[in-house]
Protein backbone atom coordinates (compact mmCIF):
# COMPACT_ATOMS: atom_id res chain seq x y z
CA UNK A 1 0.00 0.00 0.00
CA UNK A 2 2.48 2.58 -1.21
CA UNK A 3 -0.16 5.29 -1.52
CA UNK A 4 -1.20 4.83 2.11
CA UNK A 5 2.34 5.18 3.40
CA UNK A 6 2.84 8.24 1.19
CA UNK A 7 -0.24 9.96 2.59
CA UNK A 8 1.03 9.07 6.07
CA UNK A 9 3.83 11.56 5.68
CA UNK A 10 2.32 13.96 3.16
CA UNK A 11 0.09 15.81 5.56
CA UNK A 12 0.72 18.21 8.41
CA UNK A 13 1.46 16.39 11.66
CA UNK A 14 0.69 17.94 15.04
CA UNK A 15 2.79 17.13 18.11
CA UNK A 16 2.20 18.85 21.46
CA UNK A 17 0.47 21.71 19.66
CA UNK A 18 3.27 22.19 17.10
CA UNK A 19 2.52 21.61 13.40
CA UNK A 20 5.04 19.98 11.08
CA UNK A 21 4.74 20.43 7.31
CA UNK A 22 5.49 17.34 5.21
CA UNK A 23 9.03 16.87 3.92
CA UNK A 24 9.82 13.27 2.98
CA UNK A 25 13.58 13.76 3.45
CA UNK A 26 13.18 15.01 7.02
CA UNK A 27 9.82 13.80 8.31
CA UNK A 28 10.58 10.18 7.52
CA UNK A 29 8.07 7.51 8.61
CA UNK A 30 10.12 6.95 11.76
CA UNK A 31 10.11 10.64 12.71
CA UNK A 32 6.42 10.89 11.80
CA UNK A 33 5.59 8.02 14.13
CA UNK A 34 7.40 9.65 17.05
CA UNK A 35 5.64 12.93 16.40
CA UNK A 36 2.20 11.33 16.11
CA UNK A 37 2.71 9.41 19.34
CA UNK A 38 3.51 12.76 21.00
CA UNK A 39 6.69 11.21 22.39
CA UNK A 40 9.20 13.30 20.45
CA UNK A 41 11.61 14.99 22.91
CA UNK A 42 9.30 13.97 25.74
CA UNK A 43 11.79 14.84 28.44
CA UNK A 44 12.27 18.38 27.18
CA UNK A 45 8.52 18.89 26.91
CA UNK A 46 8.12 17.70 30.50
CA UNK A 47 11.01 19.76 31.89
CA UNK A 48 10.49 22.98 29.95
CA UNK A 49 6.71 22.79 30.32
CA UNK A 50 7.06 23.37 34.07
CA UNK A 51 9.10 26.57 33.74
CA UNK A 52 7.74 30.07 33.45
CA UNK A 53 9.23 31.31 30.20
CA UNK A 54 6.81 33.94 28.98
CA UNK A 55 8.68 36.53 26.88
CA UNK A 56 12.06 35.06 27.85
CA UNK A 57 14.46 35.29 24.86
CA UNK A 58 16.11 31.93 24.34
CA UNK A 59 19.08 30.51 22.45
CA UNK A 60 18.67 26.91 21.36
CA UNK A 61 21.73 24.84 20.52
CA UNK A 62 20.91 21.75 18.49
CA UNK A 63 17.55 22.86 17.18
CA UNK A 64 16.76 19.69 15.20
CA UNK A 65 13.47 19.98 13.31
CA UNK A 66 12.37 23.08 15.24
CA UNK A 67 10.11 21.27 17.64
CA UNK A 68 11.49 22.60 20.93
CA UNK A 69 11.80 26.18 19.65
CA UNK A 70 8.20 26.09 18.39
CA UNK A 71 7.00 24.54 21.64
CA UNK A 72 8.81 27.31 23.53
CA UNK A 73 7.44 30.17 21.43
CA UNK A 74 3.98 28.66 20.92
CA UNK A 75 2.41 26.90 23.92
CA UNK A 76 4.97 28.26 26.43
CA UNK A 77 4.89 31.82 24.98
CA UNK A 78 8.64 32.32 25.35
CA UNK A 79 10.32 35.27 23.62
CA UNK A 80 12.05 34.83 20.28
CA UNK A 81 14.13 31.65 20.08
CA UNK A 82 17.40 31.88 18.17
CA UNK A 83 18.06 28.42 16.77
CA UNK A 84 21.53 27.08 16.06
CA UNK A 85 21.68 23.85 14.08
CA UNK A 86 24.75 22.23 12.54
CA UNK A 87 22.83 20.25 9.94
CA UNK A 88 22.28 22.68 7.02
CA UNK A 89 19.34 20.68 5.66
CA UNK A 90 17.44 21.15 8.91
CA UNK A 91 17.92 24.94 9.10
CA UNK A 92 15.57 25.61 6.20
CA UNK A 93 13.04 23.18 7.60
CA UNK A 94 13.10 24.83 11.05
CA UNK A 95 12.22 28.16 9.41
CA UNK A 96 9.39 26.42 7.58
CA UNK A 97 8.05 24.95 10.85
CA UNK A 98 8.15 28.36 12.50
CA UNK A 99 6.20 29.86 9.58
CA UNK A 100 3.67 27.05 9.58
CA UNK A 101 3.00 27.75 13.24
CA UNK A 102 2.75 31.52 12.77
CA UNK A 103 5.85 32.16 14.86
CA UNK A 104 8.31 34.99 14.34
CA UNK A 105 11.92 34.07 15.01
CA UNK A 106 15.35 34.90 13.60
CA UNK A 107 16.40 32.64 10.71
CA UNK A 108 18.17 29.56 12.16
CA UNK A 109 21.94 29.86 12.27
CA UNK A 110 23.77 27.04 10.52
CA UNK A 111 26.83 26.64 12.71
CA UNK A 112 28.76 24.63 15.24
CA UNK A 113 29.46 26.67 18.38
CA UNK A 114 32.88 26.69 19.99
CA UNK A 115 34.09 27.58 23.45
CA UNK A 116 36.36 30.66 23.71
CA UNK A 117 39.27 28.36 24.50
CA UNK A 118 38.75 26.06 21.49
CA UNK A 119 41.05 26.54 18.55
CA UNK A 120 39.25 28.22 15.66
CA UNK A 121 40.04 26.14 12.55
CA UNK A 122 41.65 28.10 9.71
CA UNK A 123 38.84 27.14 7.34
CA UNK A 124 36.33 28.28 10.00
CA UNK A 125 34.48 25.03 9.43
CA UNK A 126 34.38 21.64 11.10
CA UNK A 127 33.30 18.25 9.77
CA UNK A 128 29.87 17.29 11.07
CA UNK A 129 28.51 13.77 10.66
CA UNK A 130 24.86 13.68 9.65
CA UNK A 131 23.30 10.38 10.63
CA UNK A 132 20.06 8.63 9.89
CA UNK A 133 18.11 9.26 12.11
CA UNK A 134 19.15 12.91 12.15
CA UNK A 135 18.88 13.23 15.95
CA UNK A 136 22.12 11.32 16.47
CA UNK A 137 24.14 13.58 14.17
CA UNK A 138 27.38 14.59 15.84
CA UNK A 139 30.79 16.27 15.66
CA UNK A 140 32.16 13.17 17.35
CA UNK A 141 32.10 9.56 16.36
CA UNK A 142 28.80 8.67 14.63
CA UNK A 143 29.32 5.06 15.71
CA UNK A 144 27.02 2.48 14.20
CA UNK A 145 24.83 4.95 12.34
CA UNK A 146 25.04 5.39 8.55
CA UNK A 147 26.14 8.95 7.91
CA UNK A 148 27.39 11.58 5.51
CA UNK A 149 29.89 14.23 6.48
CA UNK A 150 29.49 17.95 5.73
CA UNK A 151 31.63 20.99 6.56
CA UNK A 152 29.79 23.35 8.90
CA UNK A 153 30.72 26.96 9.75
CA UNK A 154 32.10 27.52 13.27
CA UNK A 155 31.07 30.37 15.58
CA UNK A 156 32.13 31.38 19.08
CA UNK A 157 29.30 30.60 21.50
CA UNK A 158 30.05 33.84 23.37
CA UNK A 159 29.38 35.85 20.18
CA UNK A 160 26.17 33.98 19.44
CA UNK A 161 24.93 34.59 23.00
CA UNK A 162 25.71 38.31 22.72
CA UNK A 163 23.93 38.64 19.36
CA UNK A 164 20.87 36.70 20.49
CA UNK A 165 20.41 38.62 23.75
CA UNK A 166 19.22 35.34 25.26
CA UNK A 167 18.42 35.04 28.96
CA UNK A 168 18.29 31.27 28.70
CA UNK A 169 19.99 28.51 26.72
CA UNK A 170 18.35 25.22 25.79
CA UNK A 171 20.93 22.71 24.63
CA UNK A 172 20.77 19.23 23.14
CA UNK A 173 23.95 18.67 21.14
CA UNK A 174 24.70 14.96 21.49
CA UNK A 175 27.82 15.16 23.60
CA UNK A 176 29.43 18.41 22.49
CA UNK A 177 28.22 19.97 25.78
CA UNK A 178 31.42 18.72 27.44
CA UNK A 179 33.46 21.11 25.29
CA UNK A 180 31.39 24.12 24.33
CA UNK A 181 30.78 25.54 27.83
CA UNK A 182 34.34 25.39 29.18
CA UNK A 183 35.12 29.07 28.39
CA UNK A 184 32.10 31.23 27.67
CA UNK A 185 30.95 34.80 28.20
CA UNK A 186 27.45 34.01 29.47
CA UNK A 187 26.34 37.66 29.57
CA UNK A 188 22.64 37.89 30.48
CA UNK A 189 22.10 34.11 30.49
CA UNK A 190 20.57 33.07 33.83
CA UNK A 191 19.39 29.55 33.02
CA UNK A 192 20.73 26.67 30.94
CA UNK A 193 18.54 23.65 30.31
CA UNK A 194 20.82 20.89 29.19
CA UNK A 195 20.31 17.41 27.88
CA UNK A 196 23.15 15.25 29.22
CA UNK A 197 24.54 12.32 27.21
CA UNK A 198 26.34 10.15 29.76
CA UNK A 199 26.30 7.21 27.33
CA UNK A 200 28.55 9.16 24.99
CA UNK A 201 31.14 10.49 27.43
CA UNK A 202 30.75 8.69 30.77
CA UNK A 203 31.33 10.15 34.20
CA UNK A 204 34.39 12.13 33.07
CA UNK A 205 32.25 14.07 30.64
CA UNK A 206 29.62 14.74 33.33
CA UNK A 207 32.38 16.18 35.51
CA UNK A 208 33.49 18.49 32.72
CA UNK A 209 29.95 19.76 32.21
CA UNK A 210 29.18 20.35 35.90
CA UNK A 211 32.59 21.90 36.57
CA UNK A 212 32.20 24.29 33.67
CA UNK A 213 28.86 25.54 34.95
CA UNK A 214 30.05 25.66 38.54
CA UNK A 215 32.95 27.89 37.47
CA UNK A 216 30.47 30.47 36.18
CA UNK A 217 28.31 30.36 39.32
CA UNK A 218 25.57 28.06 38.06
CA UNK A 219 23.97 25.47 40.33
CA UNK A 220 21.76 22.39 39.88
CA UNK A 221 18.12 23.45 40.13
CA UNK A 222 16.40 20.62 41.99
CA UNK A 223 12.90 21.81 41.22
CA UNK A 224 13.19 21.39 37.45
CA UNK A 225 15.93 18.84 36.79
CA UNK A 226 15.17 15.23 36.09
CA UNK A 227 17.57 12.51 34.97
CA UNK A 228 19.39 13.60 31.83
CA UNK A 229 17.51 16.90 31.65
CA UNK A 230 19.29 19.29 34.00
CA UNK A 231 18.48 22.92 34.65
CA UNK A 232 21.48 24.99 35.69
CA UNK A 233 20.50 28.28 37.28
CA UNK A 234 22.96 31.09 37.86
CA UNK A 235 23.52 32.60 41.31
CA UNK A 236 22.56 36.29 41.45
CA UNK A 237 25.34 38.65 40.31
CA UNK A 238 25.76 40.07 43.84
CA UNK A 239 26.43 36.60 45.27
CA UNK A 240 28.76 35.71 42.43
CA UNK A 241 30.80 38.82 43.11
CA UNK A 242 31.02 38.00 46.83
CA UNK A 243 32.28 34.54 45.92
CA UNK A 244 34.78 35.93 43.44
CA UNK A 245 33.11 34.28 40.44
CA UNK B 1 -0.38 -3.68 61.04
CA UNK B 2 -0.31 -1.52 57.94
CA UNK B 3 1.30 -2.80 54.74
CA UNK B 4 2.90 -0.91 51.83
CA UNK B 5 4.69 -2.69 48.97
CA UNK B 6 5.01 -5.73 51.24
CA UNK B 7 6.61 -3.64 53.98
CA UNK B 8 4.87 -3.96 57.36
CA UNK B 9 4.47 -0.84 59.49
CA UNK B 10 3.80 -1.65 63.19
CA UNK B 11 0.84 0.11 64.80
CA UNK B 12 1.65 3.31 66.62
CA UNK B 13 -1.08 5.86 67.31
CA UNK B 14 1.38 8.78 67.48
CA UNK B 15 3.44 8.00 64.37
CA UNK B 16 1.31 5.80 62.17
CA UNK B 17 -2.05 7.52 62.27
CA UNK B 18 -4.60 7.37 59.50
CA UNK B 19 -3.19 10.40 57.65
CA UNK B 20 0.32 9.00 57.67
CA UNK B 21 -0.99 5.66 56.39
CA UNK B 22 -2.87 7.42 53.61
CA UNK B 23 0.20 9.43 52.66
CA UNK B 24 2.35 6.33 52.44
CA UNK B 25 -0.31 4.30 50.59
CA UNK B 26 -0.64 7.04 47.99
CA UNK B 27 3.01 6.49 47.03
CA UNK B 28 3.65 10.24 47.28
CA UNK B 29 5.70 10.07 50.46
CA UNK B 30 9.39 10.28 49.46
CA UNK B 31 8.29 9.34 45.95
CA UNK B 32 11.46 10.33 44.08
CA UNK B 33 13.63 8.61 46.65
CA UNK B 34 11.56 5.42 46.40
CA UNK B 35 11.66 5.38 42.59
CA UNK B 36 15.43 5.58 42.37
CA UNK B 37 16.33 2.92 44.96
CA UNK B 38 15.88 -0.25 42.86
CA UNK B 39 17.98 1.29 40.07
CA UNK B 40 21.22 1.14 42.05
CA UNK B 41 20.76 -0.93 45.24
CA UNK B 42 22.46 -4.30 44.74
CA UNK B 43 22.64 -7.33 47.06
CA UNK B 44 26.21 -6.48 48.09
CA UNK B 45 25.22 -2.96 49.19
CA UNK B 46 26.27 -2.04 52.71
CA UNK B 47 24.18 1.01 53.45
CA UNK B 48 24.40 3.77 56.01
CA UNK B 49 21.31 5.95 56.07
CA UNK B 50 21.26 9.36 57.72
CA UNK B 51 17.80 10.60 58.61
CA UNK B 52 15.77 7.42 58.84
CA UNK B 53 12.41 9.13 59.45
CA UNK B 54 9.57 6.67 59.74
CA UNK B 55 11.69 3.84 58.31
CA UNK B 56 10.13 3.75 54.85
CA UNK B 57 13.37 4.13 52.87
CA UNK B 58 15.41 1.79 55.06
CA UNK B 59 12.57 -0.73 54.95
CA UNK B 60 12.26 -0.61 51.16
CA UNK B 61 16.03 -0.81 50.81
CA UNK B 62 16.12 -3.91 53.01
CA UNK B 63 13.25 -5.38 50.98
CA UNK B 64 15.34 -4.99 47.83
CA UNK B 65 17.96 -7.14 49.53
CA UNK B 66 21.16 -5.67 50.90
CA UNK B 67 24.16 -7.01 52.73
CA UNK B 68 23.70 -4.65 55.67
CA UNK B 69 21.70 -1.58 56.65
CA UNK B 70 22.60 0.95 59.33
CA UNK B 71 20.06 3.68 59.98
CA UNK B 72 20.95 6.79 61.95
CA UNK B 73 18.02 8.82 63.25
CA UNK B 74 18.26 11.75 65.68
CA UNK B 75 14.67 11.63 66.92
CA UNK B 76 14.54 8.97 69.69
CA UNK B 77 10.87 8.19 69.08
CA UNK B 78 11.48 7.55 65.38
CA UNK B 79 14.65 5.55 66.03
CA UNK B 80 12.65 3.24 68.31
CA UNK B 81 9.91 2.92 65.69
CA UNK B 82 12.39 2.02 62.91
CA UNK B 83 13.78 -0.71 65.13
CA UNK B 84 10.25 -2.10 65.60
CA UNK B 85 9.67 -1.88 61.84
CA UNK B 86 12.85 -3.82 61.10
CA UNK B 87 11.80 -6.43 63.66
CA UNK B 88 8.27 -6.74 62.30
CA UNK B 89 9.69 -7.42 58.84
CA UNK B 90 12.28 -9.92 60.11
CA UNK B 91 15.21 -7.86 58.85
CA UNK B 92 18.21 -9.18 60.74
CA UNK B 93 21.13 -7.51 59.00
CA UNK B 94 20.22 -4.06 60.33
CA UNK B 95 21.22 -1.63 63.02
CA UNK B 96 19.46 1.53 64.21
CA UNK B 97 21.48 4.24 65.93
CA UNK B 98 19.78 7.08 67.78
CA UNK B 99 22.29 9.85 67.22
CA UNK B 100 23.40 12.75 65.08
CA UNK B 101 26.24 11.66 62.80
CA UNK B 102 28.71 14.36 61.80
CA UNK B 103 32.08 14.30 60.03
CA UNK B 104 34.74 13.45 62.59
CA UNK B 105 36.15 16.96 63.11
CA UNK B 106 32.67 18.49 63.41
CA UNK B 107 31.61 15.75 65.84
CA UNK B 108 34.61 16.45 68.07
CA UNK B 109 33.88 20.16 68.05
CA UNK B 110 30.20 19.54 68.91
CA UNK B 111 30.87 17.49 72.07
CA UNK B 112 29.04 14.44 73.37
CA UNK B 113 25.52 15.58 72.59
CA UNK B 114 23.67 18.39 70.89
CA UNK B 115 20.17 19.84 70.88
CA UNK B 116 17.78 18.46 68.27
CA UNK B 117 14.56 20.33 67.52
CA UNK B 118 11.62 17.97 67.25
CA UNK B 119 8.64 19.33 65.32
CA UNK B 120 5.25 18.07 64.16
CA UNK B 121 5.11 16.65 61.59
CA UNK B 122 8.32 14.84 62.44
CA UNK B 123 9.86 15.18 58.98
CA UNK B 124 10.81 18.82 59.53
CA UNK B 125 12.71 18.09 62.76
CA UNK B 126 16.14 19.60 62.54
CA UNK B 127 19.47 20.49 64.15
CA UNK B 128 18.64 24.10 63.34
CA UNK B 129 16.10 25.92 65.49
CA UNK B 130 12.86 26.12 63.47
CA UNK B 131 11.75 29.70 62.85
CA UNK B 132 8.05 29.22 62.31
CA UNK B 133 7.20 25.85 63.79
CA UNK B 134 6.56 24.82 67.39
CA UNK B 135 9.21 22.46 68.66
CA UNK B 136 10.59 20.74 71.69
CA UNK B 137 14.28 20.20 72.30
CA UNK B 138 15.86 16.86 72.97
CA UNK B 139 19.56 16.24 73.57
CA UNK B 140 20.91 13.68 71.12
CA UNK B 141 24.27 11.87 71.24
CA UNK B 142 26.79 12.96 68.61
CA UNK B 143 28.75 10.29 66.78
CA UNK B 144 31.50 10.40 64.18
CA UNK B 145 30.16 9.58 60.72
CA UNK B 146 33.53 8.16 59.66
CA UNK B 147 33.40 5.73 62.57
CA UNK B 148 29.92 4.60 61.58
CA UNK B 149 30.93 4.20 57.93
CA UNK B 150 34.02 2.21 58.92
CA UNK B 151 32.24 -0.02 61.41
CA UNK B 152 29.44 -0.71 58.92
CA UNK B 153 31.98 -1.28 56.10
CA UNK B 154 29.63 0.94 54.14
CA UNK B 155 29.77 1.32 50.37
CA UNK B 156 26.51 3.27 50.07
CA UNK B 157 25.33 6.42 51.86
CA UNK B 158 21.68 7.48 51.80
CA UNK B 159 21.00 10.88 53.23
CA UNK B 160 17.87 12.93 53.89
CA UNK B 161 18.69 15.38 56.67
CA UNK B 162 16.71 18.54 55.95
CA UNK B 163 19.55 20.81 54.85
CA UNK B 164 22.19 19.31 57.16
CA UNK B 165 23.81 17.99 53.97
CA UNK B 166 25.20 21.48 53.30
CA UNK B 167 28.28 20.88 55.47
CA UNK B 168 28.15 17.10 55.66
CA UNK B 169 30.84 16.45 53.07
CA UNK B 170 33.36 19.01 54.29
CA UNK B 171 36.35 16.98 55.37
CA UNK B 172 34.42 13.70 55.22
CA UNK B 173 36.40 10.72 54.01
CA UNK B 174 34.22 9.12 51.32
CA UNK B 175 36.89 6.80 49.89
CA UNK B 176 34.99 3.61 50.77
CA UNK B 177 31.73 4.73 49.16
CA UNK B 178 30.57 4.02 45.64
CA UNK B 179 27.11 5.60 45.87
CA UNK B 180 25.84 8.68 47.67
CA UNK B 181 22.07 9.04 47.39
CA UNK B 182 21.22 12.51 48.53
CA UNK B 183 18.00 14.40 48.97
CA UNK B 184 18.71 18.10 48.45
CA UNK B 185 16.93 20.83 50.41
CA UNK B 186 17.80 23.90 48.36
CA UNK B 187 15.19 26.11 50.05
CA UNK B 188 16.65 25.41 53.47
CA UNK B 189 20.35 25.58 52.68
CA UNK B 190 20.49 27.98 49.74
CA UNK B 191 21.77 27.66 46.19
CA UNK B 192 25.43 28.20 47.10
CA UNK B 193 25.31 25.10 49.27
CA UNK B 194 23.99 23.05 46.34
CA UNK B 195 26.81 24.27 44.16
CA UNK B 196 29.24 23.52 47.00
CA UNK B 197 28.01 19.93 47.44
CA UNK B 198 28.26 19.19 43.71
CA UNK B 199 31.77 20.68 43.44
CA UNK B 200 32.88 18.85 46.54
CA UNK B 201 31.59 15.43 45.50
CA UNK B 202 32.76 15.88 41.92
CA UNK B 203 36.24 16.64 43.26
CA UNK B 204 36.03 13.56 45.50
CA UNK B 205 35.57 11.34 42.44
CA UNK B 206 31.78 11.09 42.24
CA UNK B 207 29.56 12.15 39.35
CA UNK B 208 25.93 13.07 38.94
CA UNK B 209 24.18 9.89 37.81
CA UNK B 210 21.50 10.74 35.27
CA UNK B 211 20.04 7.24 35.25
CA UNK B 212 18.74 7.61 38.81
CA UNK B 213 18.69 11.31 39.78
CA UNK B 214 15.32 12.99 39.82
CA UNK B 215 14.76 16.54 41.02
CA UNK B 216 15.66 16.86 44.70
CA UNK B 217 17.02 13.32 44.87
CA UNK B 218 20.47 13.00 43.33
CA UNK B 219 22.58 9.89 43.02
CA UNK B 220 26.31 10.50 42.96
CA UNK B 221 28.16 7.46 41.66
CA UNK B 222 31.87 6.86 41.88
CA UNK B 223 33.72 7.50 38.64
Amino acid sequence: MASASLSDTAEMITCQGVQFPPDPAIITPRVATKLRRQTYEGMEVHGLGRMSLEDVPILELGAGIGFVSSFLMGPLRAGPVTCVEANPALCGYIAQVHRANGLTAPHPINAVCLSDSAEMPESRTLPFHITDPFWSSTLGNPGKYPHETVQVPTRRLSDVIAESGAAMIVCDIEGAETEVFTEVEFGPVERVYLELHTRRYGGEGILRVFNAFSKYGFFYDQSLSQGGGVLFRRLPRRKRRLMGL
Amino acid sequence: MFDYKGLKFPDDPRLMGERMQQLISSGRYEREEQTGLPRFIKPDARVVELGGGIGLISGLTCKLGVSHMTTVEANPMLAAYIERLHGANDFTNTQVINAVALPHAQAQAAGASMPFYVTRPFWSSSLVEPKRKKYRITQVPVVSLEEILTRAEANTLICDIEGGEAQLFDGLDVASLRHIYLEMHTKKMGAEAVRHIFSHLHTAGFTYDETVSNGPVVLFSRL
